[in-house]
């Protein structure tokens, strides 16, 4: 997947972009474009077996050479008909079979892509907009489908062009020997040939431009209306998705919307549907007038006794052929052109950069867990927006101690954990740990000081053992981690389950039938797994946000336990859960206004006064209220 | 995600599945269905069919015609006449069918948007329900695929035509063929049918693991959506868990390679054994016609003649046989689907039972909310097919006055959503009435009902419009009670930083230059959404879980505004886990396991010493030592006067506003 090198423009990189696309998704399959190509030789030699036959048991009843000889022919015939197909049929079922499983096996490859690429293009939606692209492209076979596909019919095109005209040429050439007129003549036949060729690639010509012009509506127009009118159908596969549709008015905006998409839908049908008939109409009669000129020409041919009458059938029916191949070759290049286009594209996705490869530093092993940390001068901004989420943030700290970030929502403090983690790099000014710019770690190494439990975290749908493991090769030593760290997290009933037969899967997304859990329980999960860790660094943002007061009050109070000894970085909107920190980070418009312990923040009169009190005045004028009467 | 459909219908009438429909009544629902879509569908499907067998025709008529033409000596005009009029034939012939195919093609992509509407008018009448019966769910979820992407329907294009086509052909072929020899029009289609029979079989080897491979894509396409998200990516890679990942990936890659290993085996295996029946077919043909040639009873036009007739009757009967294979089951299923659930009904009437001025003048007014001893339950469908009820709500009754404020609280699970989803009318209770003002809730019709309550979920929906239809959602612009909403949102702050202020288009996946807000954005977004409806109930779950503690004290303060504008009655209903929340409540509901546990004012909770008054304590332990700490420094005269002028402050700000 080293293969960064930018495609050439035009058929020759169109060609290296499907090797790309084949060589990746295979994976040393070389047996699946073999068969194809066999698939398509024999597809080609079929039916000219049949057209000869026809020519010779003709030829040899008009010849009056019996029809003994004739049927022997014929049984012959039939039987290497058989045998061939008999090979078809293997190479075949071996080309299907490998067929079925090839969108899956594109997909294997997207989702290696997707999590080695650098975060910040996974947040980049132009740039997955191409993957989605890439997704929606032949949802059967995928992109290498088309391309096997496109193989496939080339060979047979290709081939059974070649076998007509070696059937014919000659036969051209014996005809010209013969001529004594016009009709027949070497120029005749050339001339003839020539006509062919000239409309056959006209027309191909034309077919490609039109072609182009409505990929270009299905691409642009289609695809815009088509995502809006999946929306709104996907609105309604959940219950939950739309519960507000229903209330209110909120269903006439989206009746009158879908009305505008059909109405789109229909304008841009009827201009696609005039484009297929000017297309196709102009090309199919292009292709029965060829025809029907071969068979005129053949016809002259053996009205002048130049070619037996079993060769003007044979001769004719070479040439119908020929010319159906020709018009499958247009099929073959439209769909080589859109094979083509969807290649490139993947290949484009494919060679997205990704950090893996970036920084080798091994990070210095810290007995104490101590780390230094500092922020110089970092700004940053995400990808395409004009505002800066962080601005110029200096920060120090030894740490070692629990570290409580709380602001105002879109302060930055997710921000700053992002960056912190290195999930996306400062538009300036350096993030420095132990005094190394962390951009130059090894990122792998760098990432494994961390358990963060996000806000928006996700947890997949496999065994509750792997979730928490997040490894796929468990043995006791990581089973008992993950039960200690179910314990810790407040799921002891779910501790018991883990590798037994009751092993829960979390929802039902992976494996049908998994269990499917609370907000508040996900969120303990999800703590586990940080627990699980056993990361030096912990990072908790926002981590009850989901859950009751009494859950929330057993994870405040197990608190201590889940970071134990460990550097800890709080962000919650609850301020009282931030009491726990030595050290409180307050942020505001990107940058730290605050710094200093919750006793000495609320002695003045800043922004942290000004949350606590928010906050704090419900439930001290409550408890007084309940408390007096 | 349990991806699954949720909904389920009342008052549909009871048709047993097992009575199937017919054949015929099935394509004419299909036929109308794609008839209504375009006339012109019809006309390519009837051209098309006819241009097929006409070409056919003249696919054998034209070597045989050049054939005589060059053996014949007499008659050459009649001849050649009769040779030009095939090769005309053959000309519009083949100019036709393409396009018609291509016209039926292009309109194939075309027809999911009509579906779609079709599904979309349908699916707002019924209710969204429980998933209930398995069955119903997959009436749902067919009628869903084919909106979405035309499964089923796409098929049927092709299928009509092509099975007519095929279906004359190989009648008239038969006979062609018949008249010559009845043998050989019985071989040719036994070995055809015998062909399908082979494949058949193969099909029921694939359709047999068909499920479990539809298991597997979902699982590995559930992976290919993870990773590809933004949120699960930093997961992924914080976590490290590519390997497992990729290890789970592989593991049902694994598996779907050996199911479509046997079932090309199997594929093979038939498809050698009919591979023989075709050079019977072959043989038997090629031995009785040249017999023919040789005994002198035919000609050697004739001969080319009935070799293309028996291949092309060939042609036809297995056309016949494999369209119907491969396409009409599909169309079969899809069709009977999706009229079973246009057949659905809605649980709202249709007709006015309650005058719209009556409706008016609750809105006005205000009603009296009366839950009366409502139970309900979940019903799934087990693996076993049984259906097992799991009880959320157990006789709850609960009264909301005009202009009261309730404080809804409750453990994860306790039923609070689904009580709001009863009062809002999304679901029906399973025992029990909901009384509006006396008026029994399914009275009204959905639009009456709807317009009385507002609501905000914890799961949103945000439209692909302009900000402002988003806060309006559908109700008329009213400048004034937009800006007001707006301040006591307080989204006004970042409706105001926008350069394109209410035209600003949201959801930038589909709308280029879309904004796209952060969960506290979002929440105060939507706040300002419930409150413009301006009606007399107003509900809100969870509606600060993401927002930071002054814009939550914002928000408190002005919901309380907002109730109370115009001096009109407005009950509400709130659902937080932040206790603090009801303190500007009237009274609390505690609901725990489905039953109202507790009731009362903060005060009576808190004396009672109750279950409420242990969750107070919980949230408040912390605040509550630090300010009375506080409180006590301020006795000795520290700093209590920016204290107070602070909270003053606060409630200034809703009140300069106003």
């Amino acid at each position: 997947m080293d293969n960064r090198k930018e495609l050439k423009s035009g058929i020759l990189g169109d060609l290296s972009a499907m090797r790309f696309c084949l060589r990746t998704v295979l994976r040393g399959r070389r047996q699946v474009p073999l068969c194809a190509f066999v698939v398509g030789v024999i597809d080609a030699i079929h039916p000219l077996l049949l057209v000869l036959l026809t020519g010779l048991v003709v030829d040899s009843i008009v010849s009056g050479g019996g029809a003994g000889e004739a049927m022997r022919l014929f049984l012959l015939v039939c039987l290497l008909r058989f045998v061939l197909s008999l090979i078809r049929k293997y190479a075949e079922q071996l080309l299907n079979r490998n067929l079925e499983d090839m969108y899956e096996r594109q997909n294997d490859t997207i989702v290696e892509k997707n999590m080695e690429v650098d975060y910040a293009l996974l947040e980049d939606r132009e740039k997955m907009q191409v993957r989605e692209r890439i997704l929606h492209f032949n949802p059967r076979f995928g992109i290498s489908g088309i391309i096997v596909d496109c193989l496939l019919h080339m060979t047979r095109v290709l081939f059974s062009m070649a076998l007509a005209l070696s059937l014919m040429i000659p036969r051209l050439l014996e005809v010209g020997r013969q001529a004594d007129g016009f009709a027949g003549s070497y120029w005749c036949s050339g001339l003839f040939l020539l006509m062919l060729l000239t409309a056959g690639i006209l027309d191909m010509r034309f077919l490609r431009k039109k072609y182009l012009e409505r990929d270009e509506i299905y691409a642009g127009d289609k695809t815009r209306l088509d995502t809006r009118r999946r929306f709104y159908l996907n609105m309604y596969r959940t219950e939950e998705g739309q519960k507000d549709l229903r209330m209110g008015k909120m269903q006439a905006l989206v009746d009158q919307d879908v009305r505008e998409i059909l109405r789109a839908s229909d304008a841009l049908h009827k201009r696609v549907a005039r484009l297929s008939l000017h297309m196709y109409g102009v090309f199919s009669l292009v292709h029965a007038l060829m025809i029907l000129s071969v068979y005129l020409f053949a016809l002259i041919l053996g009205l002048r006794e130049l070619i037996s009458a079993g060769s003007v059938i044979a001769f004719a029916e070479c040439i119908r052929q020929v010319s159906g191949s020709m018009r499958d070759f247009s099929d073959v290049a439209a769909e080589f052109q859109e094979g083509a286009v969807a290649a490139r594209r993947y290949h484009s996705f494919m060679t997205l950069p990704s950090l893996r490869k970036r920084g080798s530093i091994p990070v210095e092993k810290r007995r104490d867990d101590r780390f230094s940390l500092e922020f110089r001068h970092v700004s940053f901004r995400y990808p395409g927006r004009d505002d800066f989420a962080i601005r110029d943030l200096n920060l120090s700290l030894e740490i070692g101690e629990k570290l409580a970030v709380v602001g105002r929502n879109g302060s930055g403090k997710t921000t700053f954990i992002k960056l912190l983690c290195r999930l996306y790099a400062p538009t300036e000014g350096t993030i420095l740990v132990n005094g190394i710019d962390i951009q130059k770690y090894s990122e792998e190494e760098y990432r494994r000081l961390f358990s963060v439990v996000f806000q928006d975290f996700v947890l997949p749908a496999f065994s509750l053992c792997e979730v928490v493991s997040c490894r796929a090769d468990g043995d006791t030593e990581v089973e008992a981690n993950v039960q200690t760290a179910l314990r810790k997290a407040g799921l002891r009933e779910y501790a018991e389950t883990i590798k037994t037969e009751k092993d829960v899967f979390v929802g039902g997304a992976y494996e049908p039938g998994g269990q499917s859990f609370s907000g508040g329980e996900m969120q303990k999960i999800a703590l586990s797994r940080a627990i699980c860790r056993n990361a030096p660094f912990v990072i908790l943002d926002e981590p009850t946000a989901a859950m009751d007061p009494e859950s929330e009050c057993a994870v405040f109070s197990a608190f201590h336990q889940v970071v134990g000894r460990k550097t800890a970085i709080y962000i919650s909107h609850r301020l009282a859960s931030c009491r726990f920190c030595e050290d409180i980070l307050v942020f505001d418009g990107g940058q730290v206004v605050e710094h200093g312990c919750h006793g000495d923040l609320i002695r003045e009169d800043g922004l942290y006064r000004r949350l606590w009190e928010a906050q704090a005045q419900y439930y001290a004028q409550a408890e007084d209220a309940g408390g007096s009467s | 995600m349990n991806n699954s459909f949720m909904f389920s219908v009342a008052g549909r009438g009871e048709k047993d599945r097992e009575e199937k429909k017919r054949p015929l009544q099935i394509l004419r629902f299909y036929l109308r269905e794609i008839r209504l879509f375009r006339l012109v569908m019809l006309l390519c499907m009837c051209v098309l069919m006819v241009s097929e067998f006409v070409s056919s025709l003249c696919a054998i008529h034209l070597p045989s015609g050049v054939l005589e033409l060059l053996m014949v000596t007499e008659n050459r005009k009649g001849v050649a006449l009769r040779l030009l009029l095939w090769g005309a034939g053959f000309l519009v012939c083949s100019v036709l069918a393409p396009v018609c195919v291509h016209q039926l093609d292009e309109r194939r992509s075309f027809l999911a948007d009509h579906l779609t509407g079709r599904f979309l008018q349908k699916i707002r009448e019924v209710d969204p329900r429980i998933p209930g019966e398995k069955r119903l769910r997959e009436t749902l979820s067919s009628a869903w695929n084919s909106a979405s992407n035309g499964r089923g329907f796409y098929e049927g294009i092709f299928f009509v035509p092509d099975f007519i086509q095929h279906l004359f052909g190989a009648l008239f072929y038969g006979v062609i063929l018949a008249r010559v020899n009845l043998l050989l029009t019985a071989v040719v289609m036994l070995c055809a049918a015998m062909n399908m029979a082979m494949l058949r079989g193969a099909r029921g080897v694939h359709r047999k693991w068909f499920g479990k491979i539809t298991e597997d894509a979902g699982s590995i396409s559930y992976l290919v959506d993870l990773t590809g998200r933004g949120d699960a990516g930093k997961d992924v890679r914080m976590y490290g868990m590519q390997a497992l990942v990729k290890a789970k990936y592989r593991e049902k890659l694994s598996h779907m390679d050996g199911l479509y290993r046997r079932i090309h085996r199997s594929y093979l295996l038939r498809g050698d054994l009919s591979a023989l029946f075709t050079l019977l077919q072959e043989a038997v043909t090629g031995i009785v016609l040249l017999s023919r040639v040789q005994a002198g009873s035919m000609s050697a036009p004739e001969l080319v003649y009935l070799l293309g007739v028996s291949a092309q009757l060939g042609r036809s009967f297995e056309g016949l046989l494999r369209n119907y294979l491969d396409n009409w089951n599909a169309l079969a299923d899809a069709s009977e689907q999706f009229e079973d659930f246009l057949a659905w009904e809605s649980s709202w009437p249709e007709e006015k039972r309650v005058t719209d001025e009556e409706v008016r003048r609750m809105r006005r007014e205000g009603f009296e909310l009366r839950l009366d001893h409502v139970s309900f339950s979940y019903s799934s469908d087990t693996e076993d097919g049984e259906t097992t009820k799991k009880p959320v709500l157990r006789d709850v009754s609960l009264c909301i006055h005009p202009g009261e404020s309730i404080a809804l609280i409750g453990l994860n699970g306790a039923g609070k959503t689904t009580l709001i989803k009863l009062i809002c009318g999304l679901l029906s209770p399973d025992s029990g009435e909901i009384l509006i003002s006396g008026i029994p809730q399914r009275t009204f019709t959905r639009a009456q009902y709807v317009s009385l309550i507002s609501c905000l979920f914890q799961d949103h929906t945000v439209l692909p419009m302009s900000l402002e239809d988003n806060i309006l959602a559908g109700m008329e612009k009213d400048d004034e009670l937009l800006s007001r909403v707006l301040d006591l949102s307080g989204f006004r702050e970042i409706f105001d930083r926008l350069p394109d202020k209410g035209q600003t288009r949201l959801l930038p996946q589909l709308e280029e230059g879309g904004i796209e807000f952060s969960g506290g954005e979002m929440q105060k977004l939507l706040f300002a959404r419930a409150i413009y409806q301006d009606a007399p109930l107003v509900i809100l779950d969870e509606p600060t879980a993401a927002l930071d503690p002054i814009s939550e004290e914002k928000l408190y303060r002005g919901f309380r505004v907002a109730m109370e504008a115009g001096g009109r009655k407005r009950s509400s209903l709130f659902i937080s886990h932040r206790l603090a929340s009801t303190r500007f409540c009237d009274r609390i509901v505690l609901l725990e396991d489905g039953q109202i546990l507790e009731e009362g004012t903060h005060e009576e909770l808190m004396r009672q010493g109750g279950r409420y008054s242990r969750l107070f304590h919980m949230q408040a332990q912390y605040y509550a030592r630090e300010e009375e700490k506080r409180r006590k420094r301020a006795l000795m005269g520290d700093e209590d006067i920016q204290t107070d002028g602070h909270a003053e402050g606060g409630a200034g700000w809703t009140t300069e506003r106003n």
